[in-house]
Parts: C-alpha cells; structure tokens; sequence
C-alpha cells in the first residue's frame, strides 16, 4: 500500500483525541437531567437567582403570616418566648436569607411543615 | 516480768495485729492501694457470637445535651480520636435527624459545570478514595457566654470531635463535572429538615474537601450525617454539610441562613449598610483558629493528692498542624513546652502531655497551642483590648480591610484556664474582662 496523502489525512484524524473531555471514571455516576436538576432544592444567589418561580405582596401575605407565624413571632413581630423578634432585626439582613429561613425551617412545627415522623 | 520483756512483747503483739489488719485491708499504706487482691469477678457465661462490642458496666461515657445539639465528654477521653458513639452533633434550626434509605439516597452535582451528575452512594463507596484523621468543630463552641457560667470542659468545648473519615475527593468529582470558566464558589446543600445549605470557596472545594462515606471504618452514625456528608479540614461545622445531596458550582456565595455570618459585614455606617467580606476575612471567618484545652486536670475533676500530675490536653488548628503547645501552672506567667508524643496530623486533634508536680497550693493552668502557619492562641483579655468586654457583639463587627484585629466573633479559641483550689478541685478560671494572671490567688469563685 502506498502512502498518499489521503492516508496520512487518515492516520493523522484518527490519532487526535476528541474535542469534548471524556469524564475519567465514565461508569460511575450518570448525566442529571433538567427535571432532577429544576426539583433539586432552590440554592440561592444573593439577589435572587435560582428562587422558584413566584410572587406576592404584603396583602397577599398577611394572612399567612396571621395563620402560620403570628403565634411565636407576634402580631407586629415584635416576637415571644417562642420566637424571636422579626422587625428591626439583624439577622436576616437580605430577602433571600429570609425566604432560605421560612422555606427550610419555619414554621418550626413538625406537623405544620407536612413532615412526618418515622419513630 | 521485767519491764523490757513487757514491752518488747507488747511491740512483737501489736505487730502482728497490724500485720492482720493489713491483711484484713483494714488498713490503706500510703500508696493508696489496697494491700488485699480482689475477689474473682463474675463471669459472662459465653452465649453464643457477640456481634458488637460491649462496654463495661464501670465505663458510662455519654453525651450531653438534647435530641439537636450533643456534646462529647472531652475530659474523660484518652488518645485523640472520639469514639464513634461519643462524636459531637449540632443541628441548626432544631433540625430533626432524618433516616435515609442509602440505596435510594442521590448526590446532584450541577450549576456552573459541563455536564450535571448524579452518583449513588455505591458508586461514590467505588470512586478513587482517601481516609484522614479531621477534627470538626462547631462555630459555636467555647462560646464566651458560656465559658463564663459553665463548669466543665464538655460544657464549655464539647462541641468538636475527631474522627477519621473515608470519602472522595471532592475535587474528582467537580473535575468529572467539568468546572465553568468564572465559577469561584461552591454551594452544599443538605437533605435535612431545614434544607441546610452553606458556601465555600473553590480553593478549598477542589483542594482539601471530602465528601465522605465512612467514620472510623463505617459508616458514619444517623446524626453525623449518614450516608454521606461533606468535610472541610479545619473549616467550622456548620458547613461541613450533613445529609450531603447536592453541589451546586455558582460565582457568588449563596447568602443563606447559614452563611450570612459568614459573607457579610455589618458595617458601623448603620442598619441597611451591608459590606461583603473580603477573601481574608472570610477565610478567618471560615476557619478554626489555633486552639488547645487542658483536658487533664479540668473542670469538675480532682486531682486525688499531691506530687506527680501529668497534664494531657488536646490542640488543633484550622491552619493546619499543631507545631507547639505550651502550658502555663502558674497562671500564665511562665510557659514551658509540652509534649507531642503521637503522630500529628494537619486538622486533626493532636494530644499533648505535659509533666508537673502539684505542690498543694492553688494555682492556674492554661495551654496554649501555635500552628505550622505560626498562629498563637490569644487569651481573651487580647481579644478584648481590640473589641471591648461585651461578648453579646454577635454579627456587629467589621473585621476590616486588613484582618489586623482578631475577629471576636469567629475566635472562640480563647485559651482556657482552669484553677485548681487547695482540695484538688479544678474549676473553670474563664472570666471575661480578667487577666487569668490577676487570678491566682484569688480565693473561693469558680470564674463562673
């Protein structure tokens, strides 16, 4: 066989490694996909990227504020024994840290956040 | 019969009641020691496999604290890993444990990466892995308000641990990932009932980071984070990330609950003035400061008489490996090096000993650990000429441009004195505002 250019071209193509990096231990762990990636649990960035999609307003959310927060942080937040003061705090200086409190922890009560117990 | 003879055999009689009380055990030689052997001990007649091990009836080592937030008994331990059943747990927002099935348990790694995955925790137990000895350690722990009124070492710093832990490299797995051009931040968030979450920067996610299996050989216990949890050597607990189920690759820090004491300065120009810590800052923030404690004699304890008292204690260091620990016996006025007898290992609890002679007479003791960075432990009237007596400045202070004044905030590795009174007793010396030097010699108080 003689060795013309279009070998060369060939030989040369066939020994350059593939553009896109192969993952190094290809059998373990599998691609997500957009649905496991969309329902994984928001983490977010600090001025709002990544919350789920919505909206509302303080009328919207007064009376769920009336229903879920006011027995251990009070009427007009000022708090109780059961829960610290809300208005005029430092704790929670950014929106995003308040939504990450109420949508991780709160209300504090088991029942109230649908969790179940297992023994 | 002549007067000699009488007491001559007066002296032999008595001496041989002596000689039958001692055999008796009635009397104790100096030694403290019973002259008697001991009776055979019961038996536990074989019946059958014993498939784990069983602790004595005379050992009753516990933790304290509630179902959220336990610590260990530091001062009754010996070497420097913690048993397994003894490890410290806190969870924050009064997290409740949760149970998780292992085989349906799933990592997501995604955001700023090439291709998002999911691993079993099979195949994480397959993926290339190292073990290492790390102490975890919670933010929270010597906390000033409750170095001042606790009694004990376990109630003043028991919230850390060490345990050697088995995992993978985080790095191989955000390098299977693919990292994005312009993502410098990690985020871990947890499967836990408050949906914890906490950031770190991509320096320590693709260098010491572990996303770890195995606690001293197996898997880790339900309130360590079983089965899988992150670990960042000489990072502070709070985001070594428990019930580890997702990665998330970002270029900002998230500001979640967790991580605004961490990513944010309150800023003296007032409320709503919000500065973002520079690097330095937050790597302070973010990690364990040098630190030691006596564990040996310490709070609660007596040292039973005088003469030969060796004094154990552990030291650690988010900066790396423990280079120097000194003790102080006679309330911080000289120092002498103590001993390092075991292996030391960066981020890892490290025992020192230290021999001393107690003479009877009321003194104080306190250690003082340096690291290989040169990090030494301050006392916490250092601490104050910077920041003032009120230990209630929680997120306050500015830390400032150049990190030149040690955060209170972050420090809670005070050097930790103890005073050990006329009787032996040992009690806790930690008073804020004090000198432990102006407390030598002072009589009765507990500091607390």
């Amino acid at each position: 066989m003689r060795w013309n250019r279009s070998w060369i071209l060939l030989v040369l193509l066939a020994s350059v490694p593939v553009v896109q990096a192969q993952r190094a231990y290809e059998s373990l762990g599998r691609s997500a996909t957009p649905e496991e990636v969309r329902s994984a649990t928001p983490i977010v960035g600090p001025s709002g990227e990544g919350l789920p999609p919505g909206s509302g307003t303080a009328q919207q959310g007064a009376p769920l504020y009336a229903s879920k927060c006011v027995a251990c942080h009070g009427a007009l937040g000022e708090g109780s024994r059961l829960g610290p003061r809300l208005v005029g705090g430092e704790m929670h200086p950014f929106a995003t840290t308040i939504w990450n409190m109420i949508n991780g922890s709160m209300p504090r009560n088991l029942a109230q956040r649908g969790r179940r117990e297992a023994r | 019969m002549k007067p000699k003879q009488s007491s001559r055999r007066r002296f032999l009689k008595s001496g041989a009641a002596l000689a039958g009380l001692a055999a008796a055990g009635g009397i104790l030689p100096a030694s403290g020691q019973q002259a008697a052997p001991p009776a055979e001990p019961p038996l536990i007649l074989p019946n059958g496999l014993r498939p784990l091990g069983e602790r004595s009836r005379f050992e009753k080592l516990v933790r304290s604290g509630t179902a959220t937030n336990a610590t260990t008994p530091l001062q009754d331990l010996h070497g420097s890993i913690t048993p397994t059943d003894l490890h410290f747990y806190v969870n924050h927002e009064a997290g409740i444990i949760p149970d998780f099935d292992p085989a349906q348990f799933r990592l997501l790694i995604h955001g700023m990466v090439e291709r998002p995955l999911v691993y079993t925790v099979a195949e994480l137990k397959r993926m290339p892995a190292i073990t290492r000895p790390y102490f975890l350690e919670c933010g929270s722990n010597g906390n000033p308000e409750r170095a001042k009124t606790a009694k004990t070492l376990e109630e003043i710093h028991g919230r850390t641990s060490c345990a050697e832990w088995t995992g993978v490299p985080l790095s191989v797995l955000l390098k299977e990932a693919g990292v994005k051009d312009g993502a410098g931040w990690v985020i871990a968030g947890s499967a836990d009932t408050s949906k914890h979450s906490s950031s770190m920067p991509m320096e320590k996610a693709m260098s010491t980071a572990l996303v770890a299996y195995a606690m001293n050989g197996e898997a880790m216990r339900l309130e360590n984070g079983y089965p899988l949890r992150l670990v960042l050597p000489g990072y502070y607990g709070r985001i070594t990330v428990k019930w580890l189920n997702q990665i998330k690759v970002a270029d900002q820090p998230s500001m979640s609950t967790q991580d605004r004491h961490v990513h944010v300065d309150h800023s003296p120009a007032g409320e709503g003035a919000f500065l973002m810590t520079t690097d330095r800052a937050r790597e302070m923030q973010l990690s364990v400061y040098a630190k030691s404690v006596i564990t040996f004699p310490s709070g609660g304890q007596k040292i039973s008489d005088r003469g030969y008292c060796e004094i154990s204690g552990l030291a650690w260091s988010g900066g790396g490996s423990v280079k120097r620990v000194e003790v102080s016996t006679d309330g911080g006025k000289t120092w002498k090096d103590a001993k390092l007898p075991d292996a030391i290992h960066p981020y890892a609890h490290t025992r020192f000993r230290f021999p001393w002679t107690w003479n009877g007479e009321e003194t104080v003791i306190m250690s003082r650990c340096t690291d290989e960075k040169g990090d030494v432990q301050a006392l916490a009237s250092e601490v104050e000429k910077n920041w003032g007596a009120d230990s209630s400045q929680g997120c306050t202070e500015v830390l400032g441009e150049d990190c030149s004044l040690v955060p209170r905030r972050t420090n809670r590795a005070y050097i930790q004195p103890w005073r050990v009174a006329g009787d032996g007793t040992v009690h806790n010396a930690f008073v804020m505002g004090t000198d432990p030097t102006e407390l030598h010699g002072h009589p009765g108080g507990d500091g607390g």
